[in-house]
C-alpha cells in the first residue's frame, strides 16, 4: 500500500525525532559517564599502544619566557598562553634547539660574552628552563641523530639577541649551562618568528598586556644570595581558583572495584600478580617475584622493582623514556584538567631520579603530607635505561572548585604583611634562595589552595596561604 | 489517532528521560559523597592547609591590638603640624639610623623620566618590637620648602614606595629628606632617640633628545674632518 504524501512526511519527521533523542541520550549519557555494568571498555584498554614520541614534548617547556628590558633589573614573564610565548617556543622546539645542539658554537670574542649575569641584562629575551637540561635528552625530545656529540652538555638558560647579527635570516643565541656561556649564530628558517618580531617584542614589551613585570630581589632587598632570583614587586592581580582534586572515579578504591584498579595501574602482567588487602582496608597490595604495587584510598600509588641490584643505568634519555611510559601508559582517561611536566632530573649514581609535577594554570600542584608536615612533589619515578625502580604518584584528576578569588602577586607586600609577621626571626636575614606561587592540596584532602612557597638556605620549605581580596 | 498519542507519549517520555540524565549531579558535593573513596572535603573557609602554616596568634592579637591603639589618634597632618618646625629645620640630621636607603631605581615600567623606585630597609640598630611598625615620610626641598614627594607609609621590615622627583639635569638635583621614627612614639619624638632625619642628594641625567644625538654626530663628524684635512696639510 502506497503511503500518501502528508503520511510519508509525518513518518520522516517521526524517524528524524526519533534519531535525535538517541543521539541526545548518546551525548548526555557520554558526558555523565555513569558506567556499564560489564567491563569489556577495560579489557580493550590493554591492548593500547602508547606512543611516547608523540607525547614526550608535553613534559617539557620553559620555566618562563622573559623579556629584559636591558635596564638591569627589570624583565617582563610572558603568559605562557600568550601567543609570543607560544611563538617562541615554538621556534625553539621546531628550530633552535636542534640547531644548538647538533652545531658547533662560535667563538666568544668580547670580554661580556663570558659573563651570564652580563648578557642576561642586556636587551633580550630569555628562555628559562627549571633544572639544567642534559643534551641527551634534547636529542631524544628532538628526534635527533645522537651520533654527533654536542658541545654543551646541558641546557639551563638560553638568550636571544636578535639585534646582534647584521643578516636578517641570522639569530644570536647564548646558551648558560649553569656554569659556561656557548654563542650559537642560528638560522631562521622559514615558520620561524623573523627576526624584526623578535626585536619588536623587547621594544614593545612594556605595553603587552599579557606580561608581568619582575625585579631582581637582591637590588631592592639583600635577602638572598641569588642574583639570578626574580619577584614581581608591583601590585599585580590574578584571579585563582581553588581546584578541586579527587581520585579518578575509575580508580577508586574498594572492594567491587579491583578489577578497573588492576587495568588502569598496573602493567601488561598483572594477571600474575597476587593481592592482599591491608587490615584498615585502607590501602591494597597487587606483587609478584619482580615487583609491588601498593595503591592507597587517597590515590597515592607506589611501586617498587625488587631486584634492584641487576640493573644497568643507561643513559638518561633511556631512564626518561621508561619513566614517561610508566605515566602516559597510566594517566589515560583518568587524569584531566591538568598537564604534567617533567620538573627535575638528577642523577643518583645508579639510576636517574624523575620529578614531575601537575600544573595547573603555569602553578604547580603538590602535595602536603599531613604527617609529616613537608611539601612533595606529586610524581617522583626512579628509572634506568629499560625499567622503572621505584615510582610514587598521587593519581588526582582535576577540577576548578566553588571558590575563587583575586590575589596579588606582590612579594614585597607578602613579606610585609605575611612573611615578617609570621617569622619575625627573619626579618631582612639574608636567607631566601626561592620564591613561587603554587598550589598545595592536603594528602588526605580534595582542595588545592595557592600558596607562597619560600625556600630558604638552610634546606626549610615555608608555605603560606596567598591572602585575597577580603 | 491512536498513533499520534504514542507517538506524542514517546516523545514526551524521551525528552523528559534527557532532562533527568542532564540534571542527574550538577553538584559536586553530590559526586563526593557518592564516591566511596575516603578523603575528607574541605570548606571553603575552614581551610584546613592553614592549619600547617605557622601562626603566632599571640602575635597576631598584640600586633592588631597596638595597631589599633595607635590609629585610634594617629594622623601624618597632625604629626606634621606638631614637629614641622624640627622636621623642616635645614640643618638638622640626626645619627640614628632606623632605615638604610638601599636603592633609587628608575621605574621601568613608566616613560617617565622622573618616576624612581625608593627601597629602604629597617636597620639592625632600629631595636623594634615585633609588634611595632615605622613611619616613613619622604620630602623634598621646593622654593626652600619641604613638600611631601609621597604619602607617608608605615612598615615592619622594609619599605617600597614609588616616587615621581621634579628636577631633572645634573645642575638640579633633588635634595630629598627621609623622616622616620616608630608609630608608637609619635606623641614624643625626639632627634636621636626616636626620630631619624637623613638627607640625601638625587641627580637625573636627562636621556638625550633625538635632534642632540644628531647635533652631536655632525659635530663629531666636522672634528673628524677638520683632524683629517689637517692631517692632509701637514703631509703636504
Amino acid at each position: 500500500m502506497r503511503l500518501s504524501n502528508a503520511e510519508l512526511k509525518k513518518s520522516i519527521l517521526m524517524i528524524f525525532l526519533f534519531l535525535l533523542c538517541f543521539f541526545q541520550m548518546g551525548i548526555l549519557w557520554s558526558e555523565k559517564n555513569p558506567g556499564v555494568l560489564f567491563s569489556f571498555s577495560h579489557n580493550a584498554r590493554g591492548n593500547d599502544f602508547v606512543d611516547i614520541d608523540e607525547v614526550k614534548e608535553n613534559y617539557y617547556r620553559p620555566k618562563a619566557i622573559l623579556i629584559s628590558s636591558g635596564k638591569g633589573d627589570l624583565y617582563w614573564k610572558l603568559d605562557s598562553k600568550s601567543n609570543l610565548y607560544r611563538s617562541i617556543w615554538n621556534d625553539f622546539k621546531d628550530s633552535y634547539l636542534s640547531q644548538i645542539i647538533q652545531s658547533k658554537p662560535s667563538i666568544l670574542d668580547k670580554d661580556y660574552e663570558q659573563s651570564w649575569e652580563y648578557l642576561s641584562r642586556m636587551k633580550s629575551i630569555i628562555v628559562e628552563f627549571e633544572y639544567q637540561i642534559p643534551s641527551g635528552v634534547i636529542y631524544w625530545m628532538e628526534n635527533l641523530d645522537t651520533a654527533s656529540l654536542s658541545a654543551v652538555s646541558n641546557i639551563y638558560k638560553i638568550a636571544i639577541h636578535p639585534s646582534e647579527d647584521i643578516n636578517n635570516d641570522k639569530n644570536t643565541l647564548y646558551v648558560y649551562d649553569g656554569s659556561n656561556v656557548y654563542k650559537y649564530v642560528v638560522t631562521i628558517k622559514q615558520g620561524n618568528m623573523k627576526k624584526e618580531d623578535y626585536i619588536k617584542a623587547i621594544e614593545t614589551a612594556v605595553e603587552n598586556e599579557s606580561v608581568v613585570p619582575m625585579n631582581r630581589l637582591i637590588t631592592y632587598n639583600p635577602i638572598t644570595d641569588r642574583q639570578d632570583l626574580l619577584v614581581c614587586l608591583s601590585d599585580e592581580e590574578r584571579k585563582i581558583w581553588d581546584l578541586l582534586l579527587t581520585t579518578p572515579d575509575k580508580i577508586v578504591l574498594k572492594k567491587d572495584n579491583i578489577d578497573a584498579v588492576q587495568d588502569y595501574l598496573l602493567d601488561e602482567y598483572k594477571g600474575s600478580m597476587v593481592s592482599k588487602w591491608s587490615e584498615d582496608g585502607s590501602n591494597i597490595i597487587f606483587s609478584d617475584p619482580d615487583k609491588v604495587y601498593r595503591y592507597y584510598n587517597n590515590g597515592l600509588l607506589e611501586y617498587q622493582y625488587r631486584n634492584k641490584e641487576n640493573v644497568e643505568k643507561g643513559r638518561v634519555e633511556e631512564a626518561l623514556e621508561e619513566a614517561l611510559t610508566f605515566i602516559e601508559y597510566r594517566r589515560r582517561d583518568l587524569i584531566e584538567g591538568a598537564e604534567i611536566i617533567l620538573s627535575d632530573i638528577s642523577d643518583k649514581g645508579r639510576y636517574y631520579a624523575f620529578t614531575f609535577d601537575y600544573v595547573v594554570d603555569d602553578m604547580k600542584v603538590k602535595v602536603l603530607r599531613t604527617r609529616t608536615g613537608t611539601v612533595e612533589p606529586a610524581i617522583v619515578i626512579n628509572a634506568v635505561k629499560d625499567r622503572v625502580l621505584d615510582a610514587k604518584w598521587y593519581v588526582k584528576t582535576f577540577a576548578n572548585n566553588d571558590y575563587s578569588n583575586i590575589y596579588n602577586l606582590s612579594f614585597f607586600r607578602f613579606y610585609e604583611r605575611q612573611f615578617i609577621r609570621e617569622y619575625p626571626e627573619l626579618r631582612n636575614q639574608r636567607v631566601i634562595s626561592d620564591v613561587s606561587n603554587e598550589y598545595l592540596f592536603s594528602d588526605i584532602g580534595t582542595r588545592a589552595e595557592p600558596f607562597w612557597l619560600i625556600e630558604t638556605n638552610m634546606n626549610k620549605l615555608i608555605f603560606i596561604g596567598m591572602q585575597g581580596e577580603e | 489517532m491512536a498513533r499520534k498519542l504514542i507517538f506524542a507519549a514517546l516523545l514526551f517520555i524521551l525528552i523528559i528521560a534527557g532532562s533527568v540524565v542532564s540534571m542527574a549531579d550538577e553538584d559536586n558535593n553530590a559526586v563526593i559523597n557518592n564516591n566511596t573513596n575516603i578523603e575528607i572535603p574541605l570548606e571553603a573557609d575552614g581551610n584546613a592547609l592553614n592549619n600547617f602554616t605557622v601562626n603566632i596568634p599571640e602575635y597576631e592579637a598584640a600586633a592588631s591590638g597596638t595597631e589599633n591603639a595607635a590609629d585610634e589618634s594617629y594622623s601624618a597632618e597632625a604629626v606634621l603640624e606638631k614637629y614641622g618646625s624640627l622636621f623642616f629645620d635645614e640643618e638638622v640630621q640626626s645619627d640614628i639610623e632606623f632605615i638604610s636607603i638601599i636603592n633609587i631605581e628608575h621605574d621601568g615600567k613608566s616613560k617617565n623620566v622622573g618616576d624612581y623606585v625608593i627601597s629602604a630597609l629597617v636597620s639592625n640598630e632600629a631595636d623594634l618590637d615585633y609588634d611595632e611598625s615605622l613611619i616613613l615620610m619622604i620630602f623634598i626641598k621646593k622654593d626652600n620648602k619641604f613638600e611631601l614627594l609621597t604619602d607617608p607609609v608605615e612598615g615592619y621590615a622594609w619599605f617600597l614606595t614609588k616616587v615621581s622627583c621634579p628636577n631633572i639635569g645634573k645642575d638640579n638635583p633633588n635634595h630629598i629628606r627621609f623622616i622616620v621614627f616608630p608609630k608608637n612614639n609619635y606623641k614624643n619624638l625626639e632627634l636621636n632617640v626616636n626620630l631619624q632625619i637623613t638627607d640625601m642628594e638625587h641627580v637625573i641625567i636627562a636621556p638625550s633628545k633625538p635632534w642632540e644625538k644628531v647635533k652631536k654626530s655632525l659635530l663629531n663628524m666636522q672634528q673628524s674632518l677638520e683632524y683629517l684635512f689637517n692631517k692632509i696639510n701637514e703631509s703636504e
